[in-house]
């Protein structure tokens, strides 16, 4: 029997409606086609182009979008349909989010009191153990918690978001962006309890634009672009310079990688209010053809994985 | 010429120090790295070379042939770019006075960053934060810039980007014989950049 995926997105869409001059309105769609699914016990790895919608997704998830914001397609929980009043109830508690900047630390309440937020069944003592223990953890000093944000450099805040939400007791991890401004040996350490905590049955999101810390952790990999699921990688795809690789974008991103050619193809993503009626990538792509440029492609499986193109193979 | 950091000091709170005594000289032309683990100063080391935060002693100064060079009012050779370009433009600008703020740049350097035309009259908060950064880089290359500090310049962009924003940077500096500081965490990157690297943390407590 499969298992049902803990959390499961399909077919999202999302749109902003957006005041152009006095009181005329548009729609822009940022989202199109996202699709991706974590089991428990697992890590899932978001990578894409920088306002591809990786954040808006998380944001999504957790109910947290602006007031503008129009979503459809599903986003499930257990197998369940999320509702915006499920979404409020389990953010917290069940769905947790490590945000992505640091603007989302209180400023004006020390950071151990921050972490303490999550701990809700805990005594004060053990609060304070708790704290001092996963702070030292990743190296900062206990006396970092009687600081308040401002006084953070960007790596020490970074691990301070980052233990919020692994003192937590969550069912779901989303973790947007949490590896900017880490040093290799608190990079590794995070690492490490991102997998142990995946492995204690839990299930992780990772959004990030660190492809190697990726695919150290994760076991799937999701390719996102122009606010699409262009390709579901498994990590080996991208050993060897990612040859095994299905969508023509992620093979062009594997390849730009410091670690490899570091080649940059041409061109940037499309823009939300002008993307085109066929492919999204269709006019970066080096194997684009007509067809190409007529319609979406359908989202299929192949080699374990799945692709949004309709020349792979 | 060359851009020095003489005995750097600094710190935040009387009695405890972020930098001790640090030295090292970028030369023209050269791309030097600048390592640590995070909470060393790496961002507070840049805006004092940049300038904007006066270090407790020592000093930073530009030299040409072994003479130091006053740093007098008016535009600043050593340009910032920092991690967050959202932070560093103004929203109420549209892109175009943002990107013209000290002259326009030259069109084909426009093109080859890959700014497209319909970008210049958008809001900051219309475009991507990859987007934004090509104009921050931009507006920096200037021909009076002499050197450049990239404090975690690409870290919040995808890999095709940070590839596209560095090859410019790195023809541009080569041609105009401009020194650039690579601030980052992502060893791979720095050892595809830089022909020498400084590490902070060696020799401090």
């Amino acid at each position: 029997m499969k298992k049902e995926p803990i959390l499961k997105v399909e077919n999202l869409e999302l749109s902003f409606s957006q005041y152009t001059q006095g009181l005329k309105k548009r729609e822009l769609t940022v989202i199109t086609n996202l699709d991706l699914e974590v089991n428990e016990g697992e890590i899932l790895a978001v990578v894409g182009s920088s306002g591809s919608g990786k954040s808006l997704l998380a944001h999504a998830v957790m109910g947290i979008l602006p007031y503008n914001a129009r979503t459809r397609g599903k986003i499930q929980y257990q197998g369940r349909e999320l509702s915006q009043t499920d979404k409020e109830r389990l953010r917290g508690d069940e769905i947790v989010l490590i945000p992505q900047s640091v603007n989302y630390l209180d400023p004006l309440l020390k950071v151990g009191q921050q972490i303490a937020i999550s701990l809700k069944n805990e005594t004060r003592e053990q609060q304070e153990e708790i704290i001092d223990h996963i702070l030292g953890r990743y190296g900062l000093d206990p006396s970092v918690k009687n600081y308040y944000p401002f006084q953070l450099s960007g790596g020490m805040a970074r691990k301070v978001l980052l233990a919020t939400a692994l003192t937590s007791s969550a069912k779901v991890i989303i973790a947007d962006e949490p590896t900017p401004g880490l040093d290799e040996a608190s990079l590794q350490e995070v690492l490490k309890d991102f997998r142990e905590i995946a492995d204690s049955g839990k299930a992780i999101l990772m959004i990030t634009h660190d492809i190697h810390a990726a695919l150290e952790i994760a076991d799937k990999i999701a390719i996102f672009y122009a606010g699409a699921t262009l390709e579901l990688a498994n990590t080996e795809d991208f050993a060897r310079g990612g040859e095994e690789l299905r969508h023509p974008y992620t093979k062009a991103l594997c390849r730009a990688l410091p670690g490899e050619s570091f080649e940059a193809i041409k061109g940037t993503q499309p823009l939300s209010s002008e993307l085109p009626e066929g492919c999204l990538f269709s006019d970066r792509c080096p194997i684009c053809t007509e067809e190409c440029r007529r319609a979406r492609p359908q989202y299929r499986s192949i080699r374990g994985g799945k692709v949004r193109c309709i020349h792979a193979a | 010429m060359r851009l020095r950091a003489n005995q750097i000091t600094f710190g935040y709170k009387r009695g405890s120090t972020v930098l001790e005594d640090v030295n090292f000289t970028v030369d023209e032309g050269e791309v030097l790295g600048l390592t640590a683990p995070s909470g060393y100063g790496k961002s507070t080391l840049a805006k004092i070379l940049a300038g904007f935060v006066k270090p407790l002693q020592g000093e930073v100064c530009l030299e040409a042939d072994g003479k130091k060079l006053e740093r007098g009012k008016g535009y600043n050779p050593v340009q910032l770019i920092f991690q967050h370009p959202e932070k560093a433009v103004n929203p109420k600008w549209k892109m175009s006075r943002v990107l013209s703020e000290v002259g326009m740049p030259p069109g084909e350097l426009i093109e080859a960053a890959g700014i497209k035309k319909e970008w210049m009259s958008r809001w900051p908060a219309e475009l991507s934060g990859g987007e934004l950064q090509r104009f921050c880089v931009i507006r920096a290359l200037n021909p009076k810039t002499r050197f450049l500090i990239a404090d975690e310049m690409t870290t919040m962009l995808d890999a095709i980007t940070q590839a596209q924003i560095w090859k410019l940077v790195l023809s541009y500096a080569e041609e105009h014989q401009m020194g650039v500081v690579v601030i980052s965490h992502d060893k791979e990157l720095v050892k595809r950049l830089c022909t020498r690297v400084v590490d902070l943390a060696a020799g401090m407590p």
